[in-house]
């Protein structure tokens, strides 16, 4: 047993708590996978926004599940009933528990800074070595190749880059479907999204499957975007796919950020191409935005305002069991 | 005969837009005078600001020049392909210089590189998307 003082054992409490909460959601999330996965492969060809935010809530649900519990258990349990009078003893597990806690936190904020370090770092260069040119009512990058064909880098402020290949083969109405797709992400706050991936760090298949299958998922969802509908638009925009697939390519000008992600698809090369421009070739429409997560949220922050002061002294309870 | 730029190896320098328009305009045709460079840029400048964007191209040792009668004709004293390969290897020199720093940048590619994709499944699809288009048009008469 080692003795601390208030704040050390609130720090103890929260980061032992989030981190046992962040391992057992890890847990049930590896679990849930298979079945996630083929409820996701369900709704793709219809709902590819739907069925990607479903892939996403449950891969990042360790990380949900850590903010939540300290968020709203251990901290304000912690604060209103433990008396603040003199140091008290805690157990070596519950610190071994804290200090791996802590670590875990510090790596994904390392990771989220370096993501975006490296964002930061790319931007620079595009707004150095590339060209400002407008394509439509787009403003762009035009960079020199090679770098990614056609990209939108950043979470905030992100940037639109063209290749000079791809800006001087593809015809403007092509430059525009495929702008137009870049923009879909930016609307879904799709490299904001990478980055709380980055901050969900999990070992095992199950989770690079998730991740595999949400990239997918978000560009066949800014794919059904850009198209919105419009059949001629989406026959662009298969051309655009296929005319970029046609760029001669550099080893390093693969995309970054999904680099690890597929190049694991090799055994299957091609077959996503073939898969968006196949559903391209038969666009549905849209599924209209709908926010239901706007009535879950106030739901679930009602029903949290009801039974939160009633759980305090059970939380209370687990967490000097976690301390002791 | 053409003249070189005493300092030619300045050519790494970076090009302003302009610069790059003009150089698109002079690698197109082979050669051109001040007056043939101003017609065809897209946006109508003055004579006099092609003729400094032209000289600045020659002193960076972009382009050679020759007299011929009282106007100077230019042409590229580096091919586009040069040119590109010398800026990639400067673009990927500045942003893959440190270990794996792209594998956590925040980007979205319309199309994944690391695939390398068959030619005769391209041809396939190429296929499969103007047989869409005519089978459209088709429809778009009758209707």
């Amino acid at each position: 047993m080692i003795e601390l003082p208030y704040w050390a054992r609130l720090l103890c409490a929260c980061a032992a708590s989030g981190l046992v909460c962040y391992a057992a959601a890890a847990v049930l999330s590896a679990l849930g996978t298979p079945w996630i996965l083929r409820r996701a492969q369900h709704r793709a060809a219809r709902q590819p926004a739907r069925a990607a935010l479903t892939v996403l809530v449950w891969r990042l649900l360790p990380l949900l599940a850590a903010v939540f519990a300290v968020t709203f258990l251990s901290l304000p349990s912690f604060l209103l009933l433990e008396s603040q009078d003199g140091a008290e003893a805690v157990g070596r597990l519950c610190c071994l528990l804290a200090v791996a806690g802590l670590t875990l936190t510090c790596g994904s904020l390392t990771r989220m800074v370096r993501a975006g370090f490296a964002t930061w770092r790319f931007g620079r260069c595009a707004g150095r070595e590339g060209e400002r040119r407008r394509v439509g009512e787009h403003w762009v990058r035009v960079l020199p190749a090679p770098a990614p064909s056609m990209a939108l880098a950043g979470a905030w402020r992100p940037l639109l880059t063209v290749s000079y290949p791809a800006f001087s083969t593809l015809s403007r109405q092509q430059l525009e479907a495929g702008l137009d797709h870049e923009r879909a992400h930016l609307r879904s706050g799709d490299n904001l999204k990478r980055l709380l991936l980055l901050a969900t760090p999990v070992p095992g298949g199950a989770h690079r499957s998730l991740n595999r299958a949400w990239a997918r998922l978000a560009e066949w969802a800014a794919d059904d975007q850009a198209a919105a509908g419009d059949p001629h638009r989406s026959l662009l925009l298969a051309s655009t796919l296929i005319a970029v697939a046609r760029l001669p390519i550099a080893p390093a000008a693969s995309c970054p950020s999904l680099a690890p992600l597929l190049s694991t698809l090799d055994g299957e090369r091609g077959r996503d191409l073939v898969e968006r421009v196949q559903r391209l070739l038969s666009p549905h429409a849209a599924a209209p935005a709908r926010r239901s997560w706007l009535p879950a949220l106030a739901a679930a922050a009602l029903t949290a305002a009801v039974l939160l002061p009633a759980t305090q002294h059970l939380t209370h309870a687990l967490l000097e069991h976690l301390l002791r | 005969m053409f003249s070189t730029a005493p300092s030619a190896a300045a050519a790494d320098a970076i090009l302003g837009p302009l610069e790059s328009r003009v150089m698109e305009i002079v690698w197109r045709n082979s050669e051109a005078n001040v007056r043939q460079v101003a017609a065809l840029l897209p946006e109508p400048l003055a004579y006099t600001t092609v003729m400094t964007t032209l000289d600045r191209l020659y002193k960076k040792g972009l382009l050679e020049r020759r007299k011929k009668s009282r106007a100077f004709i230019y042409a590229p004293r580096v091919s586009r392909a040069q040119w590109l390969r010398r800026r990639a290897g400067e673009f990927v020199a500045n942003f893959f210089a440190t270990p794996h720093p792209e594998r956590e940048a925040l980007l979205s590619c319309l199309l994944d590189a690391v695939e390398q994709y068959d030619a005769a499944l391209l041809d396939d699809l190429s296929q499969q998307i103007r047989d869409k288009r005519r089978q459209m048009e088709r429809e778009a008469e009758r209707t």
